[in-house]
C-alpha cells in the first residue's frame, strides 16, 4: 500500500484515539467533579461550632450594686443587666458604655429586689422584696428613626404581662417564676411555709396565631397550693402552664400535671441515684425535655416516655458532655435544642440534646456571676464576680448533624423508643428535626424492588420473544414502539399512576391477584388443548412466529373469566372484603398508594430498557451458532437456553443492571403515585419515600446552606454512591460473564 | 456504553428536578368547585371598591404558598383586566418556599399560609437589614376532609391527633387506626383510617403540626403530596380517606367535618365560628413583601395588594371558597401599606 495512505491513516487513527480518551476522561471528571459538588456541600454537617471573643469590658456600677440578671438582644449590639433596685442598665457592646437606666415597668416604688428568673432569654420573672412579683417582657428590637426613618437603632421596651401584689400570695414569696403561654401567662411561687402556690392570668396576647381580638382575663385568681414535704432547691414550669417540675434538696425530680384547679403529682423519683443532688436544672429549647447536672458534672437530659405499664413519666433520654468538677448552672439556647452548661471553675460546655454533640467547651472567666446566651444563639455574654463583661461570638451552624443522628436509631422527644424517622420540618421554630435517612435509603430500594420484579420477568422474556420466536415484521414493529416508552416523561406516568391506576388497582384489587392465578392456569389449560390440535397442519402453521394472535384473545379471554368469577369468590372466601382479610390475617394495612402501583409505574419506566438490551444482546449473538444448533436438531426452546442466553448473557445482565440504576433514581413516579411514606416496611400493600422523591420534595424549602439543605445533599451522595456501586458490581459481574462465554 | 451508565442516571436526576417545577402546575387541575353545604360568607360593606392608579405597569412575581395559589391567580387575573400591561407570574409550591424566594429578590409577593419563623424572618433580616412585612389577605378555616360517603359527624382536637399523630400530644389514649375508634358502625368499623396530607413545604402542614398535632409528629403513614388538590383527590378516590387542607379545596367528592377543642360539642367551619375563633382551625392567610422602612412600598405590589383587599378582591376570596376578611381587618392591612 501507498506509503502516504498508510501515514494518513495512522495520523487519523491517533487523532481518533485521542479524542475519544479527551470525551472519555471528560466524562469521568464531570462525574467526579459532580461527586465533589455533592460531597463539599455536605461536609460542613460535621464540623463543630465556633467561638471568638469579641470584647471585655468593665461594667460601670456603683459600689453597692448587685447584678440581678443580665440579658442581651440577639444582634450583639446591646445588653442590658438590672440591678437590685429594679433598674435595667441598657449597655452599648460596640462602644462598652451604658445608654440609660430604666427601671422595670411597676418597679419604680421598690427599694430592693429578691430574685429574678429569666426565660426564654428575655422574660424576666421578678420578684421584690415587698412581696411584689411580675413577668416581665424585655425586648431589644430594631426601630428606624430619623427624618427619612433610615436609620437603624436598638431600643429597649419593657412591659408587664403578669403582676401580682403581696396580698395575692398565701404566704410570704421565697421564690417566683412566671411563664407566658398561648392562652395566658401562669405563676408558680414558692412559699415561705414550704409550698408551691399556682396562679394564673395574663392574656392570650401570645398566640401569634390569632386573628381574634385580645381579651384581656383578670390578673388573677389566687389558684391553688401544693403541699410539699420536702425543701425544693430549684424549679421550673414549661410555656404553656402544663407542668411543674422542681428538684428537691435530696435530689429528687417532682413533676406535676397543672390543672386550672388542682395539681396532680405524677413523677416522684431520684434521677440519678438515691443520695446524688442534682445541682441544676432547666427546661430544654421546647419545653418537652429538661436538662439536669450532679456534682460530679454530669449533664443528663429527661423527657417523657410512655411506661409498658401505661402512663408516661421522665426518662433520661441523653447523657451530655462530663464536666471536671460541680455544674452550677444550665441554660437553654432559644434557638435549637443545645444546653450550655457552666461548671465551678468557670468551664462551659455547650453540647445538643438529639444528636449529642459536643459543640464546644472553654474557660470563660473565674467566678462567673451570671451568663446569658443571646436570641439567636450566637453570642455568649458572660458577667464576673469582679464587674467585668466578657462576650464571645458562637457559631453553630449545623448542631444537630452526626453520622448517628443520619444512620442510626435516635431517641426523640416525646417518642418512646429509639427508632429511625425522617420528619425534617415544621412550623414552628422549637421542632426537634428527624433526619434518619434510613427509611429513605430502604424506600429507594424497596421501589427499585418491586419495579424490577414487575419489569424483570416482562422486559427479558418480552425481548426474548420478540428475537426469537416473533416473526421480523412483527418485532420491526413492536421494538421501536416499546423504545418510545421511554421516552414518555415520567410525571405522565406517575400522573396516571396516581390519578387513574391507584383508585382502579383499590376497587379491583381481588382481580388483580385472582388474574395472577386464573391466567397461568387457563394458559396450561389452553396449552393442553392446544397440544391435542397440533396433528391439524394449519393450527401447527400458527406456531411459525404467529402465537401472538392467539395468544391475546386466550389472554382477554382469561381476563373476563377473572371479572366474572371474582365476586362469588370473594364473597364465598373473603367474607366479601379482600382489604378487611388482608388486614385481619395477613396483618398488613392496605393503602391505596401502594408498592404495586410503583411496581407498574416505575416498571414502566424500566421496561424498554431491558427489552432492549435483551434484544439487542439477542441480536449480536453471532448468528452461526444458532444455525449450528438448530442444524444439530435442536428445538428453538433448546437454542435458546443452552446457546443463545449464555452467550447473550452479560448483555441482559447489562439491561437489568440498566433498568435498576433507572429505576433507583428514578423520581416524579415515586413523587406522585406514592404517598411520600417514611416507613421501614417490605409490605406491597403500603408506600414508600425514596431519596431521589425526598430531594424533589424538600429542596425547595431547604433554606440555602441550612441543616435541612445539606442533609439533602447527603442524601444525593448516598443516591450517587447506590448507582455507582451497582453499575461497578455490573461491570464486575459482566466482565466474568464475558470471560466465561468467550469461547462461544 | 459502559460509561454512560452513571451518567445516565445522573442526567435524569437533574431532569426530574427540573419537571419537578410543572409538578405544581399540573397537580392544580381545576378541583375547586365549591360545594354549597356551608352558605357563602357575606362580603363587609364597608370593604371599598378598587380605584385604579396612573402609571402601574411591569412584571410582578409570586413565589409560595400552594393554599392561595388559585387565589393569587384569580387575583392576577382581576388586576391584569385593570392593567393589561401589568405581568404576573405565580409559582405556588408551599409557603416555605416563599421566603428564600424573597431573600433572593426572584419574587415580589411570597403568600404563606403560615407565619414565617424566626429562623426565616432573621435570614431575610441578614440579607435586607430589616423585616419582611405581613400583610393579611384573607381567612381560612383550615379543613379536616372525609370522603362524601364517610357518616362521621365531627371530632376533637384530641381524636384528630390521635389518627395523625405518631406522638399523640394531644393525650388521647390510643392510637387511631380504625374508624370504628371515633364511633362509625357498619362497613366503616373495621376500615382502616387511610391518611392523606401535605408535603412539608406547605404552610398547612406546619399549621396543622402546631394546631392539631399540639406541636407533635406526623405519622410516617400520612400519605405527603405535593398539593391541597392531591390531597382532595386522594379522599375523593378513598372511603376510608381523611386528610386536610384549606376550606377552598372543597369539592363534592370530599366534606369538611365539624372539629371542637375538647368534647363533642362539633362547630362547623363556618364564617361566624371562624371570626368569633370557636372553630379551632381558623387562621389567616398572608402575603409578604420586602418593605424599606422609611419608603414607601413599591408600587406595582401596593396597587395589586390593594386590589386584593378591594371589594373585586375579597369578592373573588368567596368564590375560591376561602373567607374574606372583615372591613376592620382589611382597614388595618391597608394602613400599612400606606
Amino acid at each position: 500500500m501507498d506509503q502516504a495512505v498508510i501515514e494518513r491513516n495512522r495520523r487519523r487513527d491517533s487523532l481518533a484515539r485521542q479524542f475519544i480518551t479527551l470525551g472519555g476522561v471528560g466524562i469521568l471528571i464531570c462525574v467526579i467533579g459532580i461527586l465533589v459538588l455533592l460531597v463539599q456541600v455536605t461536609i460542613p454537617l460535621f464540623t463543630g461550632a465556633e467561638q471568638n471573643k469579641l470584647t471585655t469590658f468593665p461594667v460601670a456600677m456603683e459600689k453597692d450594686d448587685q447584678i440581678m440578671a443580665v440579658g442581651m438582644g440577639k444582634y450583639l449590639e446591646k445588653a442590658f443587666w438590672v440591678d437590685q433596685k429594679a433598674q435595667v442598665h441598657l449597655l452599648e457592646l460596640v462602644k462598652n458604655k451604658e445608654v440609660s437606666q430604666t427601671a422595670i415597668p411597676g418597679f419604680e416604688e421598690e427599694k430592693s429586689l429578691l430574685s429574678i428568673s429569666k426565660h426564654d432569654n428575655n422574660y424576666l420573672s421578678v420578684l421584690a422584696e415587698s412581696g411584689k412579683a411580675a413577668l416581665i417582657e424585655v425586648k431589644l428590637s430594631p426601630v428606624f428613626v430619623g427624618v427619612e426613618r433610615n436609620k437603624r437603632e436598638i431600643q429597649l421596651k419593657m412591659k408587664s404581662l403578669l403582676e401580682f401584689t403581696p396580698s395575692q400570695f398565701l404566704d410570704k414569696v421565697v421564690k417566683f417564676q412566671a411563664r407566658q403561654g398561648e392562652e395566658g401567662a401562669i405563676a408558680v411561687a414558692l412559699l415561705a411555709n414550704g409550698n408551691f402556690q399556682v396562679l394564673r392570668g395574663g392574656s392570650n396576647a401570645a398566640d401569634e396565631d390569632s386573628f381574634i381580638e385580645v381579651e384581656e382575663t383578670e390578673s388573677s385568681t389566687q389558684g391553688y397550693s401544693i403541699e410539699l414535704d420536702s425543701e425544693i432547691s430549684e424549679y421550673v414550669l414549661d410555656k404553656n402552664g402544663e407542668w411543674l417540675i422542681a428538684t428537691t434538696k435530696e435530689g429528687k425530680l417532682l413533676r406535676w400535671q397543672l390543672s386550672e384547679e388542682e395539681a396532680e403529682l405524677y413523677d416522684d423519683f431520684y434521677p440519678l441515684g438515691e443520695g446524688h443532688k442534682i445541682t441544676a436544672l432547666t427546661l430544654v429549647y421546647g419545653d418537652q425535655s429538661v436538662a439536669i447536672a450532679n456534682e460530679a458534672g454530669e449533664v443528663k437530659t429527661l423527657s417523657l416516655v410512655r411506661q409498658p405499664a401505661g402512663g408516661k413519666r421522665l426518662t433520661i433520654t441523653h447523657q451530655l458532655t462530663t464536666h471536671r468538677s460541680k455544674v452550677s448552672k444550665l441554660i437553654p439556647s432559644i434557638r435549637h435544642k443545645s444546653i450550655l452548661s457552666l461548671d465551678e471553675t468557670g468551664v462551659i460546655n455547650l453540647d445538643h440534646l438529639t444528636s449529642e454533640n459536643h459543640l464546644l467547651q472553654f474557660k470563660v472567666a473565674t467566678g462567673v456571676k451570671d451568663f446569658t446566651f443571646s436570641g439567636r444563639g450566637n453570642g455568649l455574654m458572660v458577667l464576673d464576680n469582679s464587674g467585668s463583661l466578657h462576650l464571645w461570638k458562637v457559631e453553630t451552624a449545623h448542631p444537630e448533624g452526626a453520622w448517628k443522628v443520619f444512620f442510626g436509631k435516635m431517641l426523640y422527644e416525646n417518642y418512646d423508643e429509639p427508632e429511625y424517622v425522617w420528619q425534617s420540618s415544621s412550623g414552628s421554630d422549637d421542632f426537634e428535626a428527624k433526619l434518619s435517612l434510613i427509611p429513605l435509603m430502604f424506600g429507594s430500594l424497596k421501589g427499585t424492588l418491586y419495579a424490577m420484579l414487575f419489569a424483570l420477568p416482562l422486559g427479558i422474556l418480552g425481548g426474548i420473544y420478540t428475537n426469537e420466536f416473533a416473526g421480523p415484521k412483527f418485532r420491526n414493529i413492536v421494538k421501536p414502539t416499546v423504545e418510545i416508552t421511554a421516552a414518555i416523561p415520567s410525571v405522565i406516568i406517575g400522573f396516571i399512576a396516581a390519578l387513574w391506576l391507584a383508585p382502579l388497582i383499590d376497587i379491583n384489587l381481588l382481580q388483580l391477584f385472582m388474574f395472577f392465578w386464573v391466567l397461568p392456569l387457563g394458559f396450561a389449560m389452553f396449552l393442553f388443548l392446544w397440544s391435542k390440535l397440533r396433528f391439524i397442519p394449519k393450527v401447527a402453521a400458527v406456531e411459525k412466529s404467529r402465537e401472538i394472535f392467539v395468544i391475546i384473545p386466550v389472554v382477554l379471554l382469561l381476563f373476563f373469566v377473572t371479572q366474572w368469577i371474582t365476586p362469588p369468590i370473594e364473597l364465598a372466601l373473603f367474607d366479601g372484603d379482600f382489604k378487611k382479610w388482608i388486614l385481619n390475617v395477613i396483618g398488613a394495612d392496605y393503602d391505596q398508594r401502594n408498592s404495586i402501583i410503583i411496581a407498574f409505574g416505575l416498571g414502566f419506566i424500566v421496561i424498554p430498557f431491558i427489552f432492549t438490551m435483551t434484544d439487542d444482546a439477542l441480536s449480536n449473538v453471532p448468528p452461526s451458532l444458532k444455525a449450528a444448533s438448530e442444524a444439530l436438531g435442536a428445538s428453538r426452546w433448546q437454542t435458546l437456553w443452552k446457546v443463545l442466553l449464555p452467550s447473550a448473557s452479560p448483555g441482559l445482565f447489562a439491561g437489568v443492571i440498566l433498568g435498576m440504576g433507572r429505576a433507583i433514581g428514578e423520581t416524579m413516579i415515586v413523587l406522585m403515585a406514592t404517598g411520600n411514606t417514611p416507613i421501614i416496611d417490605l409490605s406491597a400493600f403500603n408506600g414508600m419515600r425514596t431519596l431521589s422523591a425526598n430531594i424533589a420534595v424538600e429542596i425547595p424549602e431547604a433554606p440555602l446552606d441550612g441543616t435541612l439543605y445539606r442533609v439533602l445533599f447527603l442524601s444525593a451522595v448516598i443516591l450517587f454512591g447506590f448507582t455507582f456501586m451497582i453499575n461497578s458490581v455490573a461491570e464486575f459481574v459482566r466482565s466474568l460473564l464475558r470471560k466465561r462465554y468467550a469461547q462461544f | 456504553m459502559e460509561t454512560s451508565f452513571i451518567e445516565n442516571s445522573m442526567e435524569n436526576m437533574m431532569k426530574n428536578k427540573m419537571k419537578w417545577a410543572g409538578l405544581a402546575a399540573a397537580t392544580l387541575l381545576s378541583f375547586s368547585l365549591v360545594d354549597s353545604a356551608i352558605a357563602a360568607p357575606k362580603l363587609d360593606r364597608s370593604i371599598k371598591s378598587y380605584q385604579k392608579a396612573n402609571g402601574v405597569g411591569g412584571n410582578l412575581n409570586s413565589i409560595g404558598s400552594d393554599t392561595l395559589n388559585n387565589l393569587m391567580t384569580y387575583w392576577a387575573e382581576g388586576f391584569r383586566k385593570k392593567y393589561p400591561n401589568v405581568n404576573i407570574q405565580i409559582e405556588g409550591k408551599g409557603s416555605s418556599t416563599a421566603p428564600p424566594a424573597l431573600i433572593k429578590g426572584t419574587s415580589q409577593l411570597g403568600p404563606m399560609s403560615r407565619k414565617m419563623k424566626n429562623k426565616e424572618l432573621e435570614a431575610f433580616e441578614k440579607a435586607h437589614g430589616f423585616k419582611p412585612m405581613k400583610v393579611a389577605v384573607a381567612l381560612d378555616s383550615l379543613a379536616v376532609f372525609v370522603n362524601k360517603d364517610n357518616p362521621i359527624k365531627g371530632l376533637n382536637l384530641k381524636q384528630v391527633d390521635a389518627i395523625f399523630s405518631s406522638t399523640r400530644k394531644g393525650g388521647h389514649k390510643g392510637e387511631i387506626t380504625k374508624w370504628g375508634q371515633v364511633g362509625l358502625t357498619g362497613k366503616f368499623k373495621n376500615m382502616p383510617v387511610s391518611l392523606f396530607g401535605r408535603n412539608s413545604a406547605s404552610g398547612t402542614y406546619g399549621y396543622f403540626k402546631k394546631k392539631a398535632l399540639f406541636k407533635g409528629d406526623y405519622k410516617a403513614t400520612v400519605k405527603e403530596q405535593p398539593g391541597s388538590s392531591s390531597v382532595i383527590q386522594g379522599i375523593t378516590e378513598d372511603v376510608g380517606g381523611i386528610g386536610y387542607s384549606g376550606i377552598g379545596y372543597l369539592s363534592s367528592g370530599v366534606r369538611a367535618i365539624a372539629l371542637t377543642k375538647k368534647g363533642t360539642n362539633y362547630i362547623e367551619p363556618s364564617y361566624a365560628n371562624v371570626l368569633s375563633g370557636k372553630y379551632p382551625l381558623g387562621r389567616q392567610l398572608y402575603v409578604y413583601i420586602s418593605k424599606q422602612p422609611g419608603k414607601p412600598v413599591d408600587k406595582l405590589t401596593k396597587e395589586f395588594l390593594k386590589f386584593a383587599l378591594s371589594k373585586e378582591g375579597q369578592k373573588v376570596v368567596i368564590k375560591d371558597g376561602y373567607l374574606p376578611l372583615t372591613g376592620k381587618m382589611v382597614e388595618a392591612q391597608l394602613k400599612l401599606l400606606k
